[in-house]
Order: structure tokens, then sequence, then C-alpha cells
């Protein structure tokens, strides 16, 4: 049995996808509160579209940073590992305005909101925030969760499939002419030919890191997947600006 | 290191782009075809007919269903069978090649390829040595792999989809402009 639930949180549609084999209606309808509390948390916190988070309050300098919640800690100190880990291309400290996590905090909270679903022993879930996905256990007996990385130009079109328990993010130009950050220049040699991509998806263990990856690969460019191979068990897919796809080693393509 | 390690994987890369970006040319069928029987191994090779390192599989091509992109589908299409005359897929590792430059040989390098008919689908380095010039010593780099499959999003048989659409991002700045909207007081009828 699989029963699926849709939030309007974080500013998109979160949804969630529960196998409820053995569990009551009351034992779903909790697990999927526990999940949703998670998820309007992480939003009173870290929303910038809310004057009061913390987040907000943070950038304008009412919240010393000694006096941040737990929370926001946590995000800052995965902020600072991303950083490192991505050479510098995913900085949460490099936007106007201030220190900005929301490269992370929709994988962050999608995360937790999972975890909430297993601690209420749900056997297998997954939650989709507006595209970014992490998954645990088997949505049927005998087969792994899959999931597809759409074209950024045709809606119809899948340029890869996963199979995966566990976490893909995709960053991209989903709409021409959108303005890529980046907090530094793309200075590596153009023998790739382009260094503009249309998507950039990464798998993992954990979204909150897969997120900020994809955040980061997109700004990098082609040679962004150098950082996603020197990351132990994280790997990409991105399609480029001339259409050619490309992955990592290790990237759980299914055989379609 | 690290520069060395972008030159090279872009040199590979570059093999590899040609290589997707001209799947069609006579020159590229006959490096996955001629190659098959002229891979460089230590021992003897003992099959004299096929290539030792050619498989073949036959797929059968989902033909996407037709509806080009109406709002309104007739129910329950089913899809088109397969013909029997499918392009089968196949795969096969090409020569151990020396990196030669400027007469010197700086290392060798080995690719996977695999194709359905005439289209190259996965291209993969399955061996890449690179002599560090002033060390001597051996490396090994990994260098992204090819993966040009398009897929039907109908008959993948998928649980969930990444990445966002157009309408998927309106929505979003919709919500947002009502979100906005409220937050500074105004309401909609």
């Amino acid at each position: 049995m699989m029963q699926r639930h849709v939030e309007h949180v974080m500013g998109t549609v979160v949804s969630l996808a529960l196998r409820t084999d053995g569990m009551s209606a009351a034992e779903i309808a909790c697990a999927v509160a526990s999940a949703c509390e998670v998820l309007d948390d992480a939003d009173a916190t870290f929303s910038t579209f809310k004057p009061n988070s913390e987040l907000s309050r943070l950038r304008r300098g009412e919240v010393r940073i000694e006096q941040v919640s737990d929370e926001m800690n946590e995000i800052i100190d995965r902020c600072v590992t991303v950083l490192k880990a991505s050479d510098g291309w995913f900085d949460a400290w490099s936007l106007p305005g201030g220190f900005d996590p929301t490269g992370i905090v929709k994988g962050w909270a999608a995360d937790r909101a999972l975890a909430a679903l297993r601690d209420h022993d749900v056997p297998a879930a997954m939650v989709n925030a507006g595209g970014d996905i992490v998954a645990y256990g088997e949505p049927e007996p005998g087969r792994a969760w899959r999931m597809g990385v759409r074209d950024s130009e045709q809606r119809d079109i899948l340029r890869a499939v996963v199979e995966l328990n566990g976490a893909l993010a995709t960053s991209g130009t989903y709409e021409r002419g959108e303005h890529i950050h980046r907090p530094k220049p793309v200075t590596a040699p153009s023998d790739w030919g382009v260094t503009a991509l249309r998507s950039a998806s990464v798998t993992g263990p954990e979204l909150a890191t897969a997120d900020a990856l994809a955040t980061a690969l997109f700004a990098a460019g082609p040679y962004g997947l150098q950082f996603i191979e020197d990351t132990p068990g994280y790997d990409a897919f991105i399609v480029d600006d001339s259409g050619t796809g490309w992955a990592t080693a290790g990237f759980p393509a299914a055989d379609a | 290191m690290r520069r060395a390690t972008i030159v090279t994987a872009s040199t590979v890369v570059g093999l590899a782009a040609v290589l997707g970006y001209r799947p069609h040319s006579a020159s590229q069928v006959s490096l996955a075809a001629a190659s098959t029987s002229a891979s460089s191994t230590d021992t003897p090779s003992t099959d004299t007919a096929a290539p030792a390192t050619d498989t073949s599989t036959s797929s059968t091509d989902t033909s996407s269903s037709g509806s080009g992109g109406g709002t309104s589908q007739a129910p329950a299409q089913p899809a088109t069978p397969a013909p029997s005359s499918a392009p089968a897929t196949r795969t096969a590792t090409g020569q151990d090649v020396a990196i030669n430059e400027g007469g010197r040989q700086y290392g060798d390098i080995q690719a996977k390829v695999t194709m359905r008919g005439s289209k190259i689908t996965n291209v993969s380095i399955t061996k890449l040595n690179v002599y560090d010039g002033r060390s001597g010593e051996i490396e090994n780099y990994s260098v992204p792999q090819l993966m040009q499959q398009t897929i039907d999003a109908q008959s993948a048989q998928i649980d969930g989809v990444s990445g966002a659409t157009y309408t998927s991002m309106a929505y979003e700045q919709s919500v947002q402009s009502a979100i906005d909207h409220i937050n500074a007081g105004g309401q909609s009828a």
C-alpha cells in the first residue's frame, strides 16, 4: 500500500510517499503530521520571506551569533563543511543580504522529515521537496525507489533514472535567462567547449549535502565534477549547455 | 598535480565529447568495431572468430506514445509493441592506446563504448594511466562518463522526478507572490 501526501511549505510543494503496510490509519496520520511539523518548523526558522524567522532576524543583526538555536548552529556548520567540500562553489556568505543557507535548508528539512517517518516505523518512504528527493526502504518488496532526472527543455523526457536508497538533488536552468549566482568566476580552461550547464544532479546519503553540492556544481560548470569525485559517497550527473550528459563513475544509474 | 588532472581529463573528455557529438560518422563506428579484435592483453587470445570483449544483448526499444503535447488524451492508450528488429545494444572495449605528445609517451588510456544501433549511449574509461613527468609515478584519474540516454517519462515507471519545470517554477512564483501580498496586509477575494 502506498499513500501520498502533499504539503505546501518552504515556498514549494513537498510530496511524501509512504509505504504503509501494517500501519493503522491513525499511525499513518501521526507519522505524516510529525513529518509536516518538521517542515513547518524549518520554514518558521529559516524562511527569508518570513520577517520574524530566526534567519531573518539574524540577517538584520537582531540575534547574536552566540544566541542562535541548535538548528541554526547545525546549518551554519553544514554550510562551512560544504563550502570546503565544494572548493568554495557553494558559499552561503556570498549572496547579497548576508548569510543565506537557502541552498541547503530544503534538503536538510527533507532529511529530517524523512527521519520522522522512519521514527514512526513507516516501512519505506520518499520525500520530494520541490524536485529534491530523499528516500529509504523498498517501495515494493524487492525493488528500490526509482527517481528520474527531468530534461531541462522537454517536460516528458528524463535524462537519467536512478535506483537509490538515499538522496537525489537537481539544480538547473529550467527557465531561459535565469541568473546563475556564482560566488567566484569560472576560470578553468575551456577545453570542454562549454562552461555552463543546463542541469546538475547529485546523489548521496543525505539530501542536505546533495542539495548544496548540486547548487555548487551548477555554478561551477563541468569542472565541478572534480570536487564531486573528491567527496566520498556522492556522485553527479550533469547536462552541459550543448545538451550532452555526463556522470561520475559511481552515479547510480538504473538500467532504464 | 591538480592541473595535470584537469589537462588529462580534458583530453579524455575531448575524445569522449567527439564520440558523443558524432555518433554516426564512419570513423566512430570503426573505432568501436575494429578495436574489439585488437585489445591488448598479455594472455594469448583463445577465440578467433568472436572478439573477446564484445557482448551483445538485444533490447526492446520502447517507442514513446505519440500524443504530441496536447492537453487532452485518450485514456489508457496501449504502447506500440516493439518491432522485432529493434536495434541491439552492444558493448565493446577499445584498444589500450598510448598517449603521446611531442614524441613522448605520457600514459595510456582504454575506453569502453556502449551503442544501441548506431547511437552511442555510454562511454566509460576502463583504464587511464598518466605518468607524472617529475616523479615518474603512474597515477590514476577518474573521468566523467558520457551518458546520453533520453527516457520517456511515462514509460520509465519512476516513483519521483527531480528537477523543476516551467510549471513548477511558475507555481512557486505565484505562491510566493501571494504570500508576499498577504504579508503586506492584502487579501485576495
